[in-house]
């Protein structure tokens, strides 16, 4: 029992990654129709300035969140008006692969800046683990929960009360009409870009706890966002939480039921499963 | 009408000037042209080796871009020190070749190394190997880092008759390739490195401390797979229980499913191989969650390099690792290299992980010194029977005997435990410098 | 048939068609260096992979990004026939051609449904649950790897030639039969029904296409077309292991080479193959010691070119003229 209940609670931890990772696709998806490839590796930027905050300065990284999500935000927002803008107006096809070799770039340059090493948070501020009941809960994973559910939270709020994010919606939902009730459909896009990013800068800190960091450290997570994505319901923010939590339970229970080999199969076979019951994802119906 | 009779022709002209060219030193003939191309350069070399100042080329690949850049760009550093050890005049180092500038038996030549990038990448891997027979004109080739790599590059050294000094340590490299006349390996095979953990359980057993199950965890590409294979074979022949043997994901985005596994079977004695992302998020998630087994053997790949301790500092402390070099062996030459490397590497010590390829690159000077030529059956025949001075080299084996699958069965290895921040080595008898620390204090109790 | 071959195009063109044939043929006689040869024949066999992948991408609209699949099964097609029973890949290459179709009939239907990136993402996952299949079982002897090679083997035989050049003939001869069997389905109806789907499903249903089966077919002849890419890799290579074969960068490059070209056009994959062979290869060559510069500058050239020719390289020549054209009307009204 206590193997069962660990197994649920590491794998809803894992699957806020995903579903952070998830968001910002979903959310370059459902806005102007990109599969954006370079989500991961804004996850990997953040957490190279998370790494470094924390090294320079000594205080937790959770101090680095709006330094992350600053930053990417600007990032994105810049790479939005350079390359992605231009895009846009070419097939779908070639947006696809200029994110692709977007970060083909970005994972090359970040290993000729700062090279190779594994880096590691070492003093998070919280070491160790206590447990209630059976339960075993480590201490550096509750912080990056908290900064989950706080993201998740305020993306909902903020897409579906605020103006600005409710204009983000309606272009997604059709363009021609937005622009005719008079949103500035440009400022949407480029909003949704930079925000996309800044969600993946705040899974990049929330991950620095515990995970390691490197130039191609993105890659090890962008297959499973897509995953969750589609699992959820394409370009659905709310529908991408679900997906991300739905897959950190199938790695995990995989993983210790049946074969740690098979555990990402696992979440490849249950997520054709229920694609060929739910074709449009689990909140699919747009 | 008239141009199509034109252009086909041609075509047909052209086809014809193809195959012929081709069918005179093709694939009939054994000469084939590609092998002079291989063997072109050095002929060359061969043509006037007296003349000093000459350069040979010793062609380097190791993956200095993806998952394994960095330790891939640290045995590079390594390799390229050895280099200039052999090149430049250093007798205050008890290494050979170390004394003179340069070969001295070919008029004091020096040693280039060309590096070249597999990207961790078998395709391009092979590419890079031919470009640095052909274009470069290599006499030999070593530092692929992993038994992958050498498998596929093998394929090439053996089409084109060129050395390949492999440092892999699959059992299958040498094993499955009987008849592979141009590979060869002076470090040891997973084989020995199990055998070492398996005796030191043993003498933990007779030491009086109770180290009877076993688990494995192997990351599921060529590495572990290889491993993970002789590691059940043996935990039979030495009487231990398998409680546990797990693959997993290389790169994996979690490790929490397999430590919760572990927890639950909790073996005395865990043996992991895996590269080092995988040993840092292992190490992390077994202390998020609060287990470690009284023996952690880890099989080098990520337990050797640097990023282990400077990404888990305080928490390497206990770990075990198997290798074919530690600091602490008794060798003149290792202090000078000690005090040498961090002048190449920005600081960072020489270690475990990059010894075994850059011994390769010293053998391959001293066969090329021994044979006196860079004519590669010569420097095969010499690197066959290496006549060196195993007190001059910096491994830790008495001698060199190698065997018809050019395999070095004198070879010998250590398991180092982290005491203090630092690899000592506590096996076998007769090299250790200190006692193991049999059983791990839990997390808390540290 | 020589007609539907060669009737498109003016005799300039094909003039200009047989020289590069010429030269291509003549290039590996000028030069003996096996780095060269070995560009040219990743040239050859990126050009088959692009093809097969444009027959279902760009013909038929269905960009699948998970191709390496059917490329890491045509590996193991000749590679575990060889190991087990000693069989030739004269047969072996037609029986994983024939294996993969087979796949792509099995698993085609289910996956057709999903339009887009959907679809696109299912393809990835299928071939990442393939991979992790191939790299765990026994039988592929797992992440071991498959190794071909075998000395004193008949060369005629077993295909394993030691001159690079053999390889290199044999192989564009083979390219070209893919070519002149694309080329001649692009004039047939199986392949004006793709461009309607392409065009638009609904509107191909509504004029009674069976939609879903052609799809099926469309991805039947691309899985096989993609195997025989990977069979002559495998064979040229002579060892493989799953975790170089069969990852989500080599998809992405089977797309990339054909949309480089030009997606939905039949020289496209070749050309698209010839730049991103040459780039790759080239600025590794000479960059490739500097950690990570060679792909930063590849990378930022694939943007490039992607972004300011959508249509592909092959629309490079129209674009050139089109600008030429623009220019020369703005000075004619300047005047």
């Amino acid at each position: 029992m206590s193997t069962f209940l660990q197994a649920i609670y590491e794998g809803l931890i894992n699957g806020t990654v995903y579903a952070m990772i998830a968001m910002g696709i979903a959310l370059v998806w459902g806005v102007m129709g990109i599969l954006s490839f370079s989500q991961g590796e804004f996850l990997m930027i953040a957490m190279f300035i998370a790494y470094f905050f924390t090294t320079a300065t000594g205080f937790p990284p959770v101090l680095a969140l709006p330094l992350c999500m600053g930053v990417l935000f600007v990032l994105g927002f810049c790479i939005y008006k350079t390359i992605i803008y231009k895009a846009l107006q070419g097939p779908t096809l070639s947006q696809r692969l200029i994110t692709f070799a977007l970060s083909m770039v970005l994972v090359n340059g970040m290993l000729m800046l700062f090279g190779g090493t594994f880096r590691t948070i070492q003093n998070t501020g919280m070491d160790g683990a206590f447990s209630i009941g059976p339960l075993v809960i480590a201490k550096n994973r509750i912080i990056p929960l908290i900064i989950a559910i706080c993201i998740f939270c305020f993306m909902l709020w903020f897409l579906n009360k605020t103006r600005q994010g409710k204009a983000i919606r309606a272009t997604s939902m059709d363009k021609t009409a937005a622009e005719l009730v008079g949103i500035n459909t440009e400022k949407s896009y480029s909003l949704a870009f930079g925000l996309s990013a800044a969600i993946a800068g705040a899974a990049g800190c929330a991950l620095s706890y515990y995970y390691y960091c490197y130039p191609s450290v993105g890659g090890n997570f962008q297959l499973f966002g897509f995953i969750a994505v589609v699992m959820g319901g394409f370009g659905s923010v709310e529908g991408a939480i679900v997906g991300g939590m739905i897959m950190g339970l199938v790695d995990s229970l995989t993983g210790v039921y049946f074969n740690t080999a098979f555990k990402y199969l696992g979440v490849c076979v249950i997520f054709m499963l229920i694609l060929q019951f739910k074709p449009k994802g689990l909140f699919g119906g747009k | 009408m008239k141009f199509k009779r034109v252009i086909s022709g041609l075509l047909a002209a052209a086809m014809v000037i193809s195959l012929a060219a081709c069918g005179g030193s093709g694939s009939g003939g054994s000469a084939a042209p590609a092998a002079e191309a291989g063997t072109g350069a050095a002929a060359e070399a061969e043509a006037a080796p007296a003349a000093s100042g000459d350069v040979i080329k010793i062609g380097w690949l190791a993956p200095l871009t993806g998952t394994s850049a960095e330790n891939g760009q640290q045995v590079t550093w390594a390799a390229e020190m050895i280099v200039d050890i052999i090149n430049e005049e250093h007798g205050d180092i008890n290494m050979l070749l170390a004394a003179d500038a340069g070969l001295p038996n070919l008029g004091g030549a020096k040693i280039q190394l060309v590096e070249a990038d597999t990207k961790g990448d078998t395709t391009v891997a092979t590419s890079e190997a031919k470009r640095l027979i052909s274009e470069e004109g290599c006499v030999a080739i070593t530092g692929q880092l992993t038994s992958g790599m050498s498998k596929a590059i093998s394929v090439i050294t053996e089409q084109y008759e060129v050395p390949l000094v492999t440092a892999g340590s699959a059992v299958t490299l040498t094993d499955g390739t009987e008849d592979y006349d141009w590979l060869f390996r002076y470090n040891l095979t997973d084989a020995t490195y199990i055998d070492d953990s398996y005796k030191l359980m043993d003498e933990a057993n007779a030491a009086g401390h109770e180290i009877k199950t076993v688990a494995f965890l192997s990351e599921d590409s060529e590495f572990g797979a290889n491993i993970v294979t002789v590691e059940v074979d043996k935990a039979a022949e030495y009487g231990y229980e398998v409680v546990e043997n797990m693959t997993y994901a290389a790169n994996s985005t979690s490790l929490s499913s397999e430590v919760i596994k572990l927890k639950d079977a909790n073996p005395d004695c865990l043996m992991v191989a895996g590269y080092a992302t995988d040993v840092i998020l292992l190490m992390k998630t077994m202390k998020d969650q609060d287990w470690f087994p009284k023996m952690l053997i880890g099989q080098r790949g990520g337990f050797v390099t640097d990023d282990f301790f400077s990404a888990l500092g305080a928490d390497t402390e206990y770990v075990y690792s198997t290798g074919g070099w530690a600091p602490d062996i008794e060798k003149d030459c290792i202090a000078s290299l000690q005090e040498l490397y961090p002048s190449y590497s920005n600081g960072i010590a020489f270690n475990e992980g990059m010894s075994k390829d850059c011994a390769d690159v010293l053998l391959i000077a001293a066969c090329i010194n021994q044979a006196g030529t860079t004519d590669s059956a010569a420097l095969a025949e010499a690197l066959k029977n290496p006549d060196v001075d195993c007190a001059q080299i910096f491994m830790p084996w008495e001698s060199i005997s190698m065997d018809e699958n050019n395999q070095n069965t004198a070879a010998t290895g250590v398991v180092t435990q982290v005491q203090n921040g630092s690899y000592v080595t506590v096996y076998p008898e007769n090299a250790k410098n200190a006692d193991a620390v049999f059983e791990a204090p839990t997390w808390s109790a540290r | 048939m020589l007609k539907t071959l060669f009737g498109d195009y003016s005799k300039k063109q094909l003039a200009i068609g047989a020289v590069l044939i010429v030269i291509a043929l003549i290039l590996p006689q000028l030069t003996k260096s096996l780095f060269m040869y070995n560009l040219l024949i990743l040239i050859v066999i990126w050009s088959i992979l692009g093809m097969g992948w444009n027959v279902m991408g760009g013909f038929c609209g269905q960009v699948s990004n998970g191709h390496s699949m059917f490329y890491g099964f045509g590996a193991y097609c000749v590679g575990l026939p060889l190991q087990y029973f000693g069989l030739s890949p004269w047969i072996a290459i037609p029986f994983g051609m024939c294996f993969c179709a087979c796949v792509a009939w099995v698993i085609g239907k289910p996956v057709l449904r999903l339009k887009g990136h959907a679809f696109a993402i299912c393809t990835m996952a299928l071939a990442e649950c393939m991979r992790y299949i191939c790299v765990n079982m026994e039988f592929t002897n797992g992440a071991k790897g498959v190794n071909m090679f075998k000395k004193g083997v008949n060369p005629i035989l077993f295909l394993q030639f030691k001159d690079p050049r053999v390889y290199y003939y044999l192989y564009f001869v083979i390219m070209l039969i893919v070519l002149a069997v694309t080329k001649i389905l692009s004039k047939k109806r199986f392949f004006y029904y793709l461009r309607t789907i392409k065009g638009n499903e609904d509107a191909a249903a509504s004029v009674g296409i069976d939609v879903s089966r052609y799809k099926v077919r469309a991805y039947m002849l691309s899985a096989a077309i993609v195997s025989l890419g990977g069979s002559l890799y495998a064979q040229y290579m002579l060892y493989f292991d799953p975790a170089s074969m069969m990852t989500l960068n080599v998809s992405m490059m089977i797309v990339l080479v054909a949309v480089m070209g030009g997606i939905g056009t039949v020289f496209g994959p070749i050309l698209g193959a010839i730049v991103i062979e040459c780039l790759s290869e080239f600025t590794r060559a000479s960059l490739g010691q500097y950690g990570g510069l060679d792909m930063v500058l590849y990378g930022c050239l694939v943007i490039i070119i992607v972004l300011f020719l959508p249509g592909g390289l092959l629309t490079l020549p129209a674009k050139i003229r089109e600008y030429m054209d623009r220019k020369a009307s703005k000075e004619g009204a300047a005047k």
